[in-house]
């Protein structure tokens, strides 16, 4: 551990010069807490604050309970049934029985096929951890995944629900990473994190899903990633084919299975880094008119920098707009 | 990018510049123009981009003189009627 500098990496995640970045400090400080080392627990903590001066998971550490069990940076989901008391009223009990069990089906589904774990269920909101007791890499990403796949599986349920009895029945979804306390008897977490993620499922409107700053952080992070790589090894190579989900993971420093979850196969890859492609070009397009005065210069100046740009990167340029396998410019780009 | 060129050519046909077509067409036709001249100079490399500079001008001079002149003899005129007129 070096001086305490901290420097941001140009993906926005600060790192320490010793080469730990916030969260594998935050790890550390964990660790130290839990084998009751609090001197270390609290240095570490307090480095994390001197970097980013509004961490709430480095605030939680700080004021732990001498003695707190158990604690664990997990990745926590709460999932709600919208208006369950209105729902309970309009239909007949067995309907409500029914419609309630087949949800709480399809979140126990979707939670164990990313290997989530369910913890305490409160009224008809069930709260999960990703993280434990099986730990992922890609916790955050299996959290957000599962909650989506929710979000669809429950949105057929209402149209059924609707066709049959003439109602809706909608779920919103939190996700949130943090500290927890863990009941390892009860295999139920407690704590502020677990109470932030109840609360933030209380912003999504009905059928959607809301995620935390630190969740969106970590999720974004390796997207952008993975399609900058993408982006430099199309330049590198100059042709679509040395692009896998294998060398993009290599590179990035990711592995292979988490860049399934971001996209579903290579062409999705391609797809995103072409839009990034565009993206620049859009901003090289509007940074060229900007001080244009007539809608006839803007126009010279928009076609001279499309040109330009283009035959400065034309192998990303030839991939794009005229890649060798059927590939649709993406509309948003547009 | 596309937005941009439609949004300028729409300007233009407010201000009476433009002929009165569809702004989504006339934006595209500038994008195959400046795509054309793309392409051709990422396939031959050995072209110097001082051509691509000078070809891009007058191409968009070309473009932008005609629809202004379409603008005022209206736009479904031949070129062949633009020279008995202008």
């Amino acid at each position: 551990m070096s001086d305490g500098r901290v420097r941001s990496t140009t993906d926005g995640e600060a790192r320490h010069d010793g080469g730990a970045s916030i969260d594998e400090l935050l790890d550390r400080a964990v660790a130290a807490i839990n084998r009751g080392d609090r001197v270390t627990g609290t240095a570490l903590a307090g480095q994390v604050l001197v970097a980013d001066s509004a961490n709430a998971e480095a605030e939680d550490l700080l004021a732990a309970p001498s003695d707190p069990g158990e604690i664990r940076r997990l990745t926590i989901f709460f999932v709600d049934l919208v208006n369950s008391t209105v729902l309970s009223t309009r239909v007949e009990p067995e309907t409500y029985r029914l419609l309630v069990g087949r949800y709480r089906e399809q979140v126990l589904r979707a939670v164990h096929r990313y290997e989530g774990h369910i913890g305490n269920t409160a009224g008809n909101g069930l709260l999960a951890v990703f993280g434990y007791p099986i730990a992922h890499e890609d916790d955050v990403r299996r959290a957000v995944h599962a909650g989506l796949e929710i979000t669809w599986e429950v949105g057929r349920l209402s149209e059924q629900a609707t066709r049959r009895f003439g109602i809706e029945i909608n779920v919103r979804v939190g996700v949130h990473r943090g500290l927890v306390y863990l009941d390892t008897a009860q295999g139920d977490v407690y704590g502020l994190a677990a109470n932030l993620a109840a609360r933030i499922s209380g912003l999504a409107p009905p059928g959607a899903l809301v995620v935390s700053e630190a969740v969106k952080m970590l999720t974004t992070g390796v997207h952008r990633r993975c399609a900058r790589t993408a982006t430099e090894l199309l330049i590198e190579t100059g042709c679509a084919k040395a692009v896998s989900i294998r060398s993009v993971a290599e590179r990035a420093g990711v592995t292979s299975p988490s860049i399934y979850l971001h996209f579903a196969d290579k062409d999705a890859l391609l797809d995103v880094a072409c839009a990034d492609y565009f993206k620049q070009l859009d901003g090289q397009m509007l940074s060229a008119a900007a001080a244009c005065t007539t809608p006839v210069e803007v126009l010279h100046a928009l076609g001279t920098a499309y040109v330009r740009f283009a035959l400065k990167t034309p192998v990303l340029y030839r991939i794009a707009t005229m890649g060798s396998r059927v590939h649709p410019v993406p509309s948003t780009s547009f | 990018m596309f937005v941009h060129l439609r949004a300028v050519v729409q300007q233009m046909i407010d201000d009476g510049i433009y002929p009165p077509r569809d702004p989504n067409s006339m934006a595209f036709e500038l994008w195959t123009a400046v795509h054309g001249i793309a392409a051709l100079f990422i396939a031959k490399p050995s072209w110097s981009l001082d051509d691509a500079e000078e070809v891009t001008y007058e191409v968009l001079r070309a473009m932008c003189s005609g629809l202004i002149a379409a603008g005022r003899i209206g736009h479904n005129r031949s070129a062949g009627d633009a020279i008995d007129i202008l």
